[in-house]
């Protein structure tokens, strides 16, 4: 009934207000809240029952009904209630607690992030900016810089970093510092534009690495978080079922853009060659007798030549010598006789040094004569003769003042003696006429090496000339070797074995325009000089100084016709070429430069394709093998594709593969047929070496400190 | 639970299942398409947070025309529902930063305490109802001790007229104490019969040694006892209902704090 009354009256719970800040504090007590209540502050309004009213002159209590009603003992004369009570203690509301709990959180929140913040002197590690640990290899790279490894705002100044918030983070760019690619890192698989060939690539966007990549979680950190529809969202003409969706592979593949490298035959080899008696015992049972299906991935790399190749092809490496220089017909003699004094010792078999010795002969006998005795002019010709090891022009002088001077009485006396100093005169005259011992040309790859044409005497002569002279004098290969490197070879690679003795000695007798009499076996493998020329000739496969040599001659050559070069003869003909090596190494025209494949490497055709043939060896079975995809095709054209130096010519051996064949096991039904099964994204993805050289400074430092017996933990703290 | 109580929260429930996984399904797709599904989930999470935030603060201003509260409740409840299922797509169930793990805890306490406070206001109207007395949560207090007081003047006209009664004793030890403050909360939320027991137990424990007016008095003071368990359970529900928004609002202004450092951060190192 008294809560009716109180609720009639409105002031029910008028003082028991929760949404305001305290709460009278006699609320538990039977009499429950005082009607006043407390102030906003949290002071206690209810020590009195009521504030009395003047009336008139008279004080008027003013209890509310609520209370009990006016008191019957009324206000004093002064004015004062006479219900007075000690004072409550005001408690908080629920609000005002929920309110002061928020506050507090909230002072938490900014504690810890104040005391996160200032915990560490570059914050690396603090919580505040804990977006979760790195991969491995991003800690190693990171440990020295931190955050600001890759984060260039992190130590920067408060100003900057708040301007930050509204400038947008290149973040890509601070990866592809590291991470290099083929092409661009931000356009569609990083590919060279050349690549494209799909218009979903042409004109895309520009990507950002973290569309697909994070950081920031631990071991799964950068692992793209790629999947089928990832893919199709660019290539929309395709879909996800490999059956259904996959377009048709080309109608050569996997034989499309980019041929072998190593010009194998295989229809040949496997139809001809090996049935052939000779090499039958030679031949391999099967494909793994060649293919090395221990190392298969994209490819079943060939076993080494060593291996497979040797014991019918070695002997042809020796067949063809590299010739290095021919001594060239030349229309003058390259230096003086006299000019040689002292540089090379006369050539003791040739025809002047017998003329000279039968002179001196003659001399002698003369002398015998004691009238010509009387002669001043023989005496000097006979010191001059003793003296001279060549015949020279004043030598043919003095001859002939003797001949002019004697020639009566010889006549007279001895006619013998006259005709015998007549045909030395003869005999000086026919040496001292030049005739060119040489009938060759340059050879073609001097001729490349001075870029000068091989039949112009007039163009190569001085070179030529200065060379030998060179070689003859300073009895070592230098000048040579000089000539070498200002075409861009290194004289170690190149002239690797050549003897200077040899060279010197063989530029001697070229200088003297006599051949060269070599003392060395021209079948022995390595340098050989012969008569005329300085020849090389390899003996084993993959012979680094023919190789540089080779190397040399397709890349000084034009890529336009190169067929109508001799130095293309000499080198990279198919059929005659120095050491065979063209005969399988294919050439090829690249950016305008015809160069050797060397390597039997694994063609960058399709880089977005990862077949990998292992797992399929595997499944095939050993019975099977290779010849269940890969079945021969009968045709001509493989020999002859290579001629042309286009690396897109190509007849395959072999039939092309189809995708129903791929289809009958990838599909919904069997093996995943997912993008990623058999595509990767990007093409050409490196690390640029700076990165290991920074991650090496590191761990030398370390193990310094290690060695020092110094606490590495220090050390590495120190990054 | 009635019906409607039941569909509140199956309805909520059902908003927080639906936006997960539209939220997930969302993120895959639009990941698939190369957008940036981190910075548009969060950018969708922070005006989510802000905006069931703001319910609070339209409690404050129940003077301006905006609508009413319960839409406002609605908001919160089941905006706030939704976002977990975007905070899912947003940062997986549990991210790898110390930071944002204590980010993401707070946000599971947020949703779960909220939830949890969701049901207590359907259930607790309910078993309210059931206790067959009506009282302001402010005026229990006054209420206990007015009936204390009531049955201490019993026990004194009870020792008055028998002195030797052991009723006094009883009072002062046992009965005294239950009277003055709120007992057996946990036994009353929970529907446990612990309260009943226990007022079972004490009228056997002493009842027998009572006897003429000892024994009428006692009576009347197990009557004060009844209507004090009464409002023990309102307390209890009541209490229940208010005091869970203790934990749920400072985590939430804590929440907001760090979730304006994380947005602050990612635009500083990562945007």
């Amino acid at each position: 009934m008294k809560a009716v009354i109180r609720r009639s009256l409105g002031i029910l719970n008028a003082y028991y207000r929760p949404n305001q800040r305290y709460e009278c504090g006699r609320g538990c007590e039977a009499g429950g809240a005082c009607l006043k209540g407390p102030t906003n502050s949290g002071g206690c309004q209810g020590v009195r029952g009521c504030d009395p009213l003047k009336v008139d002159d008279r004080w008027v209590c003013q209890r509310l009904p609520a209370a009990g009603g006016p008191c019957a003992d009324g206000p004093s004369p002064t004015g004062e209630c006479c219900m007075t009570h000690p004072p409550c203690a005001p408690k908080p509301t629920l609000r005002t607690v929920r309110g002061r709990l928020s506050l507090v959180a909230l002072l938490m929140g900014v504690a810890l992030l104040t005391v996160s913040l200032t915990g560490s002197e570059d914050q690396s590690g603090s919580l505040a900016l804990d977006a979760g640990p790195l991969s491995p290899s991003h800690v190693q790279f990171t440990q020295e810089e931190g955050c600001a490894s890759c984060h260039e705002v992190h130590l920067d100044e408060i100003t900057q970093w708040i301007a930050a918030v509204g400038t947008e983070s290149d973040l890509s760019s601070q990866c592809l510092t590291c991470h290099e690619f083929e092409g661009e890192g931000t356009v569609p698989h990083s590919m060279g534009v050349a690549r494209f060939t799909s218009s979903a690539q042409v004109g895309a966007e520009p990507l950002q690495c973290a569309q697909c990549h994070t950081s920031h979680q631990g071991e799964l950190s950068a692992q793209a978080t790629g999947a089928d529809k990832t893919c199709l969202s660019c290539h929309s003409d395709v879909s996800s079922q490999f059956a259904s969706g996959h377009p048709a592979f080309s109608p050569t593949y996997p034989h499309d853009a980019i041929r072998p490298s190593i010009i194998f035959n295989h229809q040949s080899h496997l139809n001809k060659h090996f049935d052939d008696a000779e090499y039958q015992d030679k031949a391999p049972a099967n494909c793994v007798g060649c293919h090395d299906t221990s190392r298969a991935e994209r490819t079943v790399p060939v076993k080494s030549f060593e291996s497979v190749c040797a014991d019918c092809h070695v002997s042809q490496i020796s067949q063809r010598p590299m010739t290095l220089f021919n001594f060239p017909i030349l229309e003058s003699p390259v230096v003086a006789a006299e000019d040689l004094e002292g540089v090379c010792r006369p050539q003791s078999e040739s025809d002047a040094n017998y003329i000279l010795a039968d002179a001196k002969q003659q001399v002698v006998a003369l002398i015998e004569l004691s009238d010509v005795m009387k002669s001043a002019t023989l005496r000097d010709l006979a010191v001059d003769l003793f003296e001279a090891n060549r015949v020279t022009e004043d030598l043919s002088q003095t001859l002939q003042d003797v001949l002019d001077e004697t020639s009566v009485q010889l006549a007279k006396d001895a006619p013998e003696m006259l005709e015998t100093l007549e045909r030395l005169a003869d005999d000086f005259a026919y040496l001292l006429e030049y005739e060119p011992v040489s009938d060759r040309d340059l050879a073609p790859l001097f001729s490349q090496l001075i870029a000068q044409p091989i039949d112009d005497a007039d163009a190569y002569q001085e070179t030529v000339g200065e060379l030998l002279l060179a070689i003859a004098e300073d009895g070592d290969l230098s000048a040579l070797a000089s000539l070498v490197e200002e075409a861009g070879i290194s004289p170690i690679a190149g002239l690797r074995g050549l003897s200077p003795v040899m060279m010197r000695d063989a530029a001697c007798g070229w200088l003297q325009n006599q051949e060269y009499l070599s003392g060395f076996d021209p079948e022995f493998a390595g340098w050989s000089v012969d008569a005329l020329g300085v020849n090389y000739t390899a003996a084993e496969h993959a012979d680094p100084v023919l190789r540089t040599w080779i190397d040399f001659v397709a890349t000084s050559m034009p890529s336009e016709s190169p067929e109508t070069s001799e130095v293309f003869d000499a080198f990279l003909n198919q059929d005659g070429g120095a050491g065979n090596c063209v005969k399988c190494h294919s050439v090829l025209a690249v950016d305008g430069q015809m160069q050797v494949q060397w390597n039997y490497a694994p063609t960058d055709e399709a880089p977005l394709v990862k077949y990998d043939h292992e797992p399929h060896l595997n499944l095939l079975g050993p019975g099977a093998w290779c010849a269940s995809c890969h079945k021969e095709q009968a045709g001509e054209g493989f020999a002859d594709a290579y001629l042309a130096f286009d690396p897109q010519s190509y007849v395959s051996n072999f039939s092309p593969i189809g995708k129903e064949q791929c289809a009958s096991c990838h599909n919904d039904q069997a093996i995943s047929e997912s993008c990623s099964t058999c595509h990767v994204y990007h093409v050409g993805h490196a690390i640029q070496m700076n990165v290991f050289d920074q991650i090496e400074q590191v761990t030398r430092d370390i193990e310094g400190h290690q060695s020092k017996g110094e606490d590495t933990n220090a050390a590495t703290n120190a990054y | 639970m009635k019906s409607d109580q039941l569909k509140s929260v199956g309805a909520l429930i059902g908003v927080m299942v639906c936006a997960s996984v539209l939220s997930i399904w969302l993120a895959a797709h639009f990941r698939a398409q190369m957008v940036n599904v981190s910075m548009w989930s969060g950018w969708i999470l922070l005006v989510g947070f802000v905006l069931i935030a703001l319910f609070n603060l339209r409690k404050r201003l129940p003077g301006l025309p905006l609508l009413p509260v319960r839409y406002w409740l609605n908001l919160h409840v089941f905006v706030g529902g939704a976002l977990i299922g975007v905070f899912w797509a947003h940062s997986g169930l549990w991210p790898k930063g110390a930071y944002e793990q204590v980010l993401a805890g707070l946000v599971y306490a947020l949703v779960v305490g909220g939830f949890i406070g969701f049901v207590l206001q359907k259930i607790m109207p309910l078993r309210l109802n059931q206790v067959g007395i009506e009282a302001v949560y402010e005026e229990i207090p006054a209420r206990m001790a007015q009936i204390e007081r009531t049955a201490r003047a019993q026990v004194l006209d009870a020792v008055q007229s028998d002195p030797q009664s052991v009723l006094a004793t009883h009072y002062s030890e046992v009965i005294a104490p239950y009277l003055r403050q709120p007992r057996h909360m946990l036994g009353h939320l929970m529907g446990g019969v612990s309260p009943r027991r226990w007022r079972q137990h004490q009228a056997m424990a002493i009842e027998k040694y009572l006897e003429g007016p000892s024994l009428d008095r006692f009576h009347q003071v197990l009557t004060l006892i009844d209507e004090k368990m009464q409002l023990d359970a309102a307390f209890a529900y009541q209490a229940v209902m208010k005091r869970w928004l203790l934990l749920h609002v400072p985590l939430s202004a804590v929440t907001l704090l760090l979730i304006f450092w994380h947005v602050l951060i990612v635009h500083v190192y990562a945007l």
